[in-house]
């Protein structure tokens, strides 16, 4: 038996927990540089704005009903994630984080789906007694049950947040109302070929053969349809990395200090290979890019893919590949306006493979990043690096902020005033 | 005696062993997963101690008894009070420690929240 713990509108209800005066109010928390929604509280999904949509498209909207906007706040929701995320580890030998704002806990241990029940709205009301945010959770034998029952979890007051799919007569209600294209595993492409043949609910699904689902879906799909069928066969942690990883930011003002530059830049290449070798993976690709304000007449970009021969994760390499990049394509007197880091064709690092025309040390590489990771991780996170670190007073100023919240427990200045 | 001696040379230092010190952290924070922290600006809760640019621990997963120092929300301001309910059940009171403030009663009417228990204050010193 498992359990899925989900936080409801994540983003934003981070952002309530110190701003309780939100509570029932209009909140979408945007992406930090493009202002587009990544998070909406109940009443604005009630409006009918959309995940992803453009900030500036739903303006009048927003200045009609009043709908606060924050820019999003990692430090923030990584923090609060990570405190719901230790608080779930008591209650489980197997804690499957599957997100930000989701993780599976295997119960196997108790003997049925009342007790799960019990212990589940315990741990939903710890959650948000003691860190103020709301969850739903949904109980059934395998993930992909899990996923449904806290759909239905979330949707009823009924349940009170926990909502459990147990017997034959459970499941088979939760599926008939449950549509193909909201099943967890079921991409764009694999809905439009269900549907082709008839098949509206998850139920509709469920009722085809097991050769039907290998037929039009592969194995992939045939693992979904065993697990709708109540069969546990999907791990976590078997499921694809992330594919591509980005960090990028927008300047408050036009950087034209090529030494500037190449420290933030730097900063962002430090990111990525952090978020890398955290999931153990490494990338073959990265792109490097930064250019002058859009609404500038003549634009100036900075822009190279740089390909690796082998795989890599490591700080190091990268940073090099990057300042070649910025040194013969940077341009004195230019104002860069915004700056970014992607890697892609990301894989596991599994031993990696080493080019026969190798020439860099990939062992004292890798015995070097881990003791700068392991500096870093005591001393903060830009402790030590490969490029130097920009002053503080410049950092403050150096990036556009928007409407974002204070590191409320992140920073020692930023905690919240009790005015007494 | 040259037993002895031996020992002196070759005996590890036995405080080389003892690698624990005391972690003030651990002590003030019981609860790190629920633990927040605040800073004080104001004077009414001066005779109970606390004062202004104290540093605050809050712990959200106790919950508030009479005679408790919470974190309080209301009406639009966190602010720090002792907490009391009232014997009938139908209001509770923010007490300040000051006597130029008096107690602030709250009820529904309120936007009111206990947001979290203060279990510690930290006041500096030296300035």
């Amino acid at each position: 038996m498992y359990a899925l713990v989900d936080c409801n509108n994540f983003f934003v209800s981070c952002e309530r927990v110190f701003r309780p005066d939100l509570r029932d109010k209009p909140v979408v928390v945007l992406s930090g540089n493009d202002g587009c929604v990544v998070a909406r509280s109940n009443e604005v999904k009630q409006l009918g704005v959309k995940m992803g949509v453009p900030f500036y498209q739903i303006r009048p909207l927003a200045e009609k009903h009043g709908i606060v906007h924050f820019s999003s706040n990692f430090p923030l929701y990584g923090d609060l994630s990570s405190r719901i995320m230790r608080i779930l580890s008591r209650y489980t030998d197997d804690l499957q984080q599957y997100s930000i704002d989701e993780a599976f806990l295997d119960l196997s241990y108790l003997s049925n789906a009342a007790e799960a029940r019990t212990l589940c709205l315990r741990i939903r009301s710890e959650i948000m007694h003691g860190i103020g945010i709301p969850v739903s959770i949904g109980i059934a034998s395998t993930k992909t049950l899990c996923k449904v029952a806290s759909h239905y979890a979330k949707r009823y007051a009924g349940y009170a947040g926990v909502c459990v799919i147990d017997t034959m007569d459970q499941r088979t209600k939760a599926l008939a109302a449950y549509p193909i294209d909201e099943v967890w595993g079921i991409g764009r492409r694999s809905v439009a070929k269900l549907q082709l043949n008839g098949i509206k609910t998850a139920l509709d699904f469920v009722n085809r053969t097991p050769a039907f689902a290998k037929n039009i879906l592969h194995q992939p799909g045939l693992n979904t349809w065993r697990e709708l069928n109540g069969e546990d066969c999907i791990s976590v942690r078997d499921l694809p990395e992330k594919q591509s990883i980005t960090c990028s930011r927008t300047f408050a003002h036009g950087v034209t200090d090529r030494s500037l530059l190449e420290q933030a830049m730097g900063r962002f290449c430090a990111r990525v290979a952090e978020k890398l070798r955290r999931q153990h993976s490494v990338c073959r690709q990265m792109i490097v890019f930064a250019h002058t304000s859009r609404f500038q007449e003549q634009q100036f970009v900075i822009q190279a893919t740089v390909t690796f021969s082998t795989p890599t994760a490591n700080t190091h390499e990268m940073t090099e590949a990057l300042l070649r990049v910025v040194r013969t394509q940077w341009r004195p007197d230019t104002p860069y306006k915004r700056a970014g880091v992607i890697v892609f064709n990301v894989s596991p690092d599994n031993g990696v493979q080493q080019s026969l025309f190798d020439a860099r040390d990939r062992q004292r590489d890798e015995r070097l990043q881990q003791a700068i990771d392991r500096i870093n991780t005591r001393h903060g996170q830009t402790a030590i690096g490969f490029t130097p670190n920009i002053p503080t007073e410049q950092a403050a100023s150096l990036y556009e902020v928007g409407a974002k919240s204070p590191a409320y427990t992140t920073r020692l200045s930023d905690i919240i005033t009790l005015k007494c | 005696m040259a037993l002895a001696e031996h020992l002196h040379a070759g005996f590890p230092s036995p405080a080389a062993d003892s690698t624990e010190r005391i972690d003030i952290t651990r002590e003030l924070v019981r609860h790190p997963e629920t633990t927040f922290y605040a800073r004080i600006e104001g004077d009414s809760m001066q005779d109970a101690g606390i004062f202004s640019g104290d540093l605050v621990v809050i712990d959200r997963s106790l919950q508030a008894a009479d005679g408790d120092y919470v974190a309080a929300y209301i009406d639009g301001e966190f602010t720090v009070k002792e907490f009391r309910s009232d014997p009938s059940g139908r209001c509770a009171w923010l007490i300040p420690h000051n006597d130029a403030y008096s107690p602030i009663r709250v009820d529904e009417d309120n936007a009111f929240v206990v947001w979290g228990v203060i279990t510690h204050t930290i006041h500096s010193v030296r300035r």
